[in-house]
C-alpha cells in the first residue's frame, strides 16, 4: 500500500466496534486509521489520499452530527455513519448533511464495503478536481493583469482586433498577449483555454451583439 | 652709703649711736624704710656673703644676725635657691636684673636679683628683693591644674576633637584628633579645617552651620561626612561643633567633635542586607506559597478565629467575581445559596464553637449568577496551648460529580420505575441497544474472519485475532444480560399487600382487545380466598400482563381448535399461592429454555420477556416455570408467599 492508497477513517467510542471495523475494512484491502473521539480524530494529521469517514452517531463530547456539521467546510472526506440505535430524525438530518449512507449497528458487511467503496471515489474524483483547480489556478497566477483582462476576451470568442480596440491598444499588442496566454495556462488549443476559464470560473465577456 | 652703717643689718641698726650726722640720719631714715617695708631685701657681697637684710627678711624668710657675713649657701633658707651664685655672678657681670622663684615654707616668692651698685658706679653686689607671690601663686596652681585636668580629660576621650578660632582655623585639638588625622600639633596650628583630610569637609551645608554657629545660632545640625580619609582608612564620621566664648574675651572660637560611625554604618549596611535578603527570601518563600495557593484547583479562604474573614485566594475573587472589600461588606453568606445559608453556617458555628474541623456542602454563587456545589473544608491552626490561631478553608467545587450523583440517582429512580412501568417491550428496546454494540462488534468481526479465510493465502493470524475478539465480545453481551437481570433482581421493590385475583381482572381488562381481536376465550377460577400476598403491584402486573400475552400469541397458528385460555389461581400450601396460566397452543419442545435470554419462538420477539418474568418473580422470592401438556397446550405456574400464613385447619374447616 503506498501513501496515496485509500485510507478510511473510523471514529466510535466503542472499541470492540473499532477493533471489528479494522479488521473487516483492511481484510478488504484498505488503509485503516481509528479515533475515540471526535476530538481525537480533529487533531489527527491525515494522509493525502482519496478517504472516508466511518462515523458513529453517539459519540461521547463532540457527537457524530456534531462532527459532520464541523466538517461540512473544507476538505472533508465523505460521512458514513453508523448506529447503535437508528432514530428517523438524526439519520434524516444526517444525510440532508451530506451522508453518503447511514448505518444501523449490527450491519452487514456488504453494505459496510460497497458505501466505503462508493464514498472513496467520490473522495477520489473530488480531489481529482482539487488539484486541477489548483493546478490551473497556479498557471492563472502567472498571468500579469493585462494578460488576465485579456483572457475573457479570448475566450469569449473576440478578435484580436475587437479585443484591441476595446481595451484601447493594437492588434499586435492582443495578440502577444493572446500568445503568452496560452503558453502560461498550458493551453494547447482555444477550446482548452476556454474549458480551463470555465474551471477557474472566469466570466467569459459577452459577445459583441 | 658708709659701709659701717649699714653694716649689720636690722640687729646692727640697733647700735646706732647718739651723735647723729646728717649723713647718719640718712642711713637711719633708709634703714626704718627698708625696715618698715614688708618685702625681705637682702644684700650679698661678690663673695656672696651676707651683707645687709631688713627686718622683713629676718620676719618673712627667717635670717638671724648670725647670718651677717656668712656665705649664702651656707645659709639654708637659701638651699631653694640652687642657681643663686650663678646668677649673681650673672647680674653683676652683665648689669641686668635676674629673676628667680623661692619658695619659704608655705609662701612663695619672686626673688629679683639686681646689682648693688655704689656711688661710683662699681658693681659691688647684688640685692635681693623677695616679692610675696603666695596667693598669686595659689590661683595659678589651680589654673594649671584644671587646665592640665581638662587636657587629661580631652586626651582621654576617645572622640577627636579640636578647637577652631573664630574664622576656622584649627588651634588645638586632643590626642585622638591628631591621632585620627596622623597629623602633629604644629603641622596643623593655624591651618584651615577646610584644608584637612585632602579638602573633604569643605562642603557648603557643613560651612553655613558653622557660619550660622559662629553667629550666634545655639543650634547645629550634626553633619555627616563620608569617606574621610584617616590613619584607619576612608571613615565615616559625624561632625558637631559647639560654641566657646571666653569671659573677657571677645572672639568666639569653636570646638569641633568628630564621632567615628564607620562601624556603626558598616553594621547598618550588613543589618540592611541581611534584612534585604530575609525580605528577598520570605518574599520569594510567599511567593511561592502564594503561587501554591493560587494554582490549587480549589477556593482558599483564611480566617480569625472569630471567624472574620482575612484572606481570599484569587480563584475566590475570580470566581465570585467580588473583591475582598465586596466580601467584607457583604459577608461570605451572601454568595451562598439561600436554601444552603442555615445548614452551612450552622457547620460553621459549630465548628467555631467546638474547634472541630468541619465539612459540608453547599452552592456558592458565580460571578455570572449561577450557583455550583462545593465541599466545604475547614481546619484550625493552634497554637502550643492548643488555642485556634486561624481558620483554614477549602472549597472544591463538586458541581459536575454532584450532578453526576444526582443524574445517577435519577436514573436509578427511573430505572426502577422503568422496572414497574414501562412495558416489557421498552425495556426490551433499552436493553436492546446495550446489547447492539457488541452485537455490531460480533458481526463485523465474523465477517472480517469469512474475508481473512477466503483471502490467497488465508490471514489465518488475523482470523484468529477476529475470532478471539467474537468470543470476548460475545461473552460479554452475556454479561450485559446477567447484570441486566440482576437489576431486574435487585430492584427495589415497593411491596404491598396485594390481592392477585385482582392483578389478574385488571389485566384481562387491559387485554380485552387483544383477545377480541385474536378470538381467544378466556375462562378463569380464581380462589375467592386466596388471600394476598406482598408484592410489587406494577412488576406483579408485568408478569402477569406477559404470560398472558405469551398465551394468546401462542394460539395464533391454532387453528383446529378453539382458542383458550385457562387461569386459575389457588392457594398452594399454608405459605403459598399459585398462578396457573395455560394454553392450548402448539406446546414447548423445552419448557425450560423459555426462560433465557433472547430465546424466542415469535418473528418480532426480542426473547428477553419470560427472563424479566423469572427475575422478577425470583425477586419476590416465589417459583415461575413453564410445563407443556401433551399434544397441546402449556402451562405456566408461579408461586409467591402468602403475605399472611395461613392455619392449617382452614381447608379442612371449609
Amino acid at each position: 500500500m503506498n501513501s496515496d492508497s485509500p485510507i478510511v477513517f473510523v471514529v466510535d467510542d466503542d472499541h470492540r466496534v473499532r477493533e471489528a471495523l479494522s479488521s473487516l475494512i483492511s481484510s478488504a484491502g484498505l488503509r485503516v486509521a481509528v479515533f475515540n473521539s471526535a476530538a481525537e480524530f480533529l487533531e489527527s494529521e491525515k494522509p493525502d489520499a482519496p478517504a472516508c469517514l466511518v462515523l458513529d452517531l453517539q459519540l461521547p463530547g463532540t457527537s457524530g452530527l456534531e462532527l459532520q456539521q464541523q466538517l461540512v467546510t473544507g476538505d472533508a472526506p465523505p460521512i458514513i455513519f453508523i448506529t447503535g440505535h437508528g432514530d428517523i430524525p438524526s439519520s434524516v438530518r444526517a444525510m440532508k448533511a451530506g451522508a453518503i449512507e447511514f448505518l444501523s449497528k449490527p450491519f452487514g458487511e456488504q453494505e459496510l464495503l460497497q458505501a466505503i467503496a462508493g464514498a472513496i471515489a467520490l473522495d477520489r474524483t473530488a480531489r481529482q478536481k482539487r488539484s486541477q483547480l489548483a493546478e490551473l489556478r497556479t498557471h492563472y497566477d502567472l498571468l500579469t493583469p493585462r494578460e488576465r483582462e485579456v483572457l475573457p476576451f479570448v475566450v469569449a470568442g473576440f478578435a484580436n482586433k475587437v479585443t484591441a480596440a476595446d481595451l484601447g491598444t493594437s492588434e499586435i499588442t492582443i495578440g502577444v498577449h493572446r500568445g503568452q496566454i496560452m503558453r502560461k495556462m498550458g493551453a494547447r488549443s482555444l477550446a482548452e483555454l476556454v474549458r480551463m476559464a470555465d474551471t477557474l470560473g472566469i466570466t467569459r465577456i459577452a459577445r459583441p451583439a | 652709703m658708709q659701709r659701717g652703717t649699714i653694716n649689720g643689718g636690722w640687729t646692727g641698726s640697733q647700735g646706732v649711736d647718739g651723735d647723729v650726722t646728717a649723713a647718719n640720719m640718712a642711713t637711719a631714715d633708709l634703714i626704718n624704710i627698708l625696715d618698715a617695708v614688708e618685702v625681705p631685701v637682702v644684700i650679698l657681697r661678690r663673695d656672696f656673703t651676707i651683707s645687709y637684710f631688713n627686718k622683713a627678711g629676718a620676719d618673712m624668710i627667717g635670717l638671724s644676725p648670725s647670718d651677717i657675713g656668712r656665705v649664702s649657701r651656707d645659709i639654708s633658707v637659701f638651699d631653694a635657691l640652687p642657681h643663686l651664685e650663678q646668677q649673681c655672678s650673672e647680674v653683676i657681670a652683665g648689669g641686668v636684673e635676674s629673676r628667680a622663684n623661692f619658695r619659704h615654707g608655705e609662701k612663695w616668692f619672686v626673688v629679683r636679683i639686681s646689682p648693688y651698685t655704689k656711688v661710683d658706679r662699681q658693681v659691688n653686689g647684688t640685692v635681693l628683693t623677695f616679692t610675696n607671690v603666695t596667693a598669686f601663686r595659689a590661683s595659678t596652681d589651680q589654673a594649671i591644674y584644671e587646665r592640665e585636668c581638662t587636657k587629661a580629660i580631652l586626651n582621654t576621650v576617645a572622640d577627636p576633637l579640636v578647637v577652631l578660632s573664630a574664622d576656622l582655623r584649627i588651634q588645638t585639638g586632643n590626642c585622638a584628633f591628631y591621632t585620627m588625622f596622623g597629623v602633629s600639633r604644629d603641622d596643623t596650628q593655624g591651618v584651615p579645617l577646610y584644608e584637612l583630610g585632602h579638602g573633604v569637609f569643605e562642603l557648603a551645608p557643613l560651612r553655613e552651620h558653622l557660619k550660622e554657629m559662629l553667629g550666634g545660632s545655639p543650634a547645629f545640625q550634626p553633619v555627616e561626612v563620608d569617606r574621610v580619609s584617616t590613619v584607619k582608612g576612608q571613615r565615616t564620621l559625624i561632625l558637631d561643633a559647639h560654641p566657646l566664648s571666653f569671659p573677657g574675651h571677645s572672639e568666639r572660637r569653636v570646638l569641633v567633635t568628630f564621632q567615628d560611625i564607620t562601624a556603626i554604618k558598616q553594621a547598618e549596611t550588613v543589618l540592611r542586607e541581611l534584612n534585604e535578603t530575609l525580605e528577598r527570601q520570605v518574599r520569594v518563600r510567599t511567593e511561592e506559597l502564594s503561587l501554591i495557593i493560587e494554582t490549587i484547583p480549589g477556593l482558599v479562604w483564611c480566617a480569625a478565629p472569630d471567624g472574620e474573614l482575612n484572606y481570599l485566594n484569587r480563584r475566590i475573587l475570580d470566581y465570585t467575581g467580588a473583591s475582598p472589600d465586596t466580601f467584607a461588606q457583604l459577608g461570605w453568606t451572601n454568595f451562598i445559596h439561600p436554601d444552603d445559608v442555615e445548614p452551612t453556617v450552622g457547620a460553621w458555628s459549630r465548628a467555631v464553637a467546638s474547634d472541630q474541623p468541619y465539612d459540608t456542602q453547599c452552592r456558592l454563587r458565580r460571578s455570572d449568577g449561577i450557583y455550583r456545589w462545593f465541599q466545604v473544608l475547614g481546619q484550625a491552626a493552634r497554637d502550643n496551648k492548643g488555642g485556634v490561631t486561624r481558620w483554614y478553608g477549602l472549597l472544591i467545587d463538586i458541581d459536575d460529580r454532584k450532578n453526576m450523583e444526582e443524574a445517577l440517582r435519577s436514573s436509578e429512580t427511573r430505572l426502577s420505575r422503568a422496572t414497574r412501568t414501562a412495558t416489557l417491550g421498552e425495556i426490551a428496546a433499552s436493553i436492546a441497544h446495550e446489547i447492539n454494540q457488541p452485537l455490531a462488534a460480533v458481526v463485523a468481526n465474523g465477517h472480517a474472519c469469512l474475508r481473512w479465510l477466503s483471502a490467497q493465502p488465508p490471514g489465518l493470524a488475523k482470523v484468529q485475532e477476529a475470532a478471539t475478539r467474537i468470543v470476548r465480545d460475545g461473552t460479554e453481551a452475556g454479561e450485559v444480560i446477567r447484570r441486566i437481570r440482576a437489576l431486574f433482581k435487585h430492584a427495589p421493590l415497593d411491596k404491598i399487600d396485594l390481592d392477585l385475583n385482582e392483578v389478574i381482572a385488571e389485566v384481562l381488562r387491559l387485554l380485552s382487545g387483544e383477545r377480541t381481536k385474536r378470538r381467544v376465550s378466556v375462562e378463569t377460577d380464581l380462589d375467592k380466598d386466596l388471600g394476598p400476598v406482598a408484592g410489587d403491584r406494577v412488576q406483579l402486573q408485568q408478569v402477569v400482563f406477559n404470560l398472558l400475552l405469551n398465551g394468546i400469541e401462542a394460539m395464533d397458528s391454532v387453528l383446529d381448535r378453539p382458542k383458550k385460555l385457562f387461569i386459575r389461581s389457588k392457594r398452594h400450601s399454608p405459605e403459598t399461592v399459585l398462578i396457573e396460566i395455560q394454553d392450548s397452543g402448539v406446546g414447548l419442545k423445552d419448557p425450560e429454555k423459555v426462560f433465557e435470554a433472547f430465546f424466542t419462538t415469535k418473528e418480532n420477539g426480542m426473547g428477553m420477556g419470560l427472563a424479566v418474568c423469572r427475575a422478577i418473580i425470583d425477586a419476590h422470592h416465589g417459583r415461575l416455570w413453564a410445563a407443556s401438556g401433551e399434544g397441546a397446550g402449556t402451562t405456566f405456574s408461579f408461586t409467591l408467599p402468602a403475605a399472611v400464613v395461613r392455619a392449617a385447619t382452614l381447608p379442612a374447616a371449609s
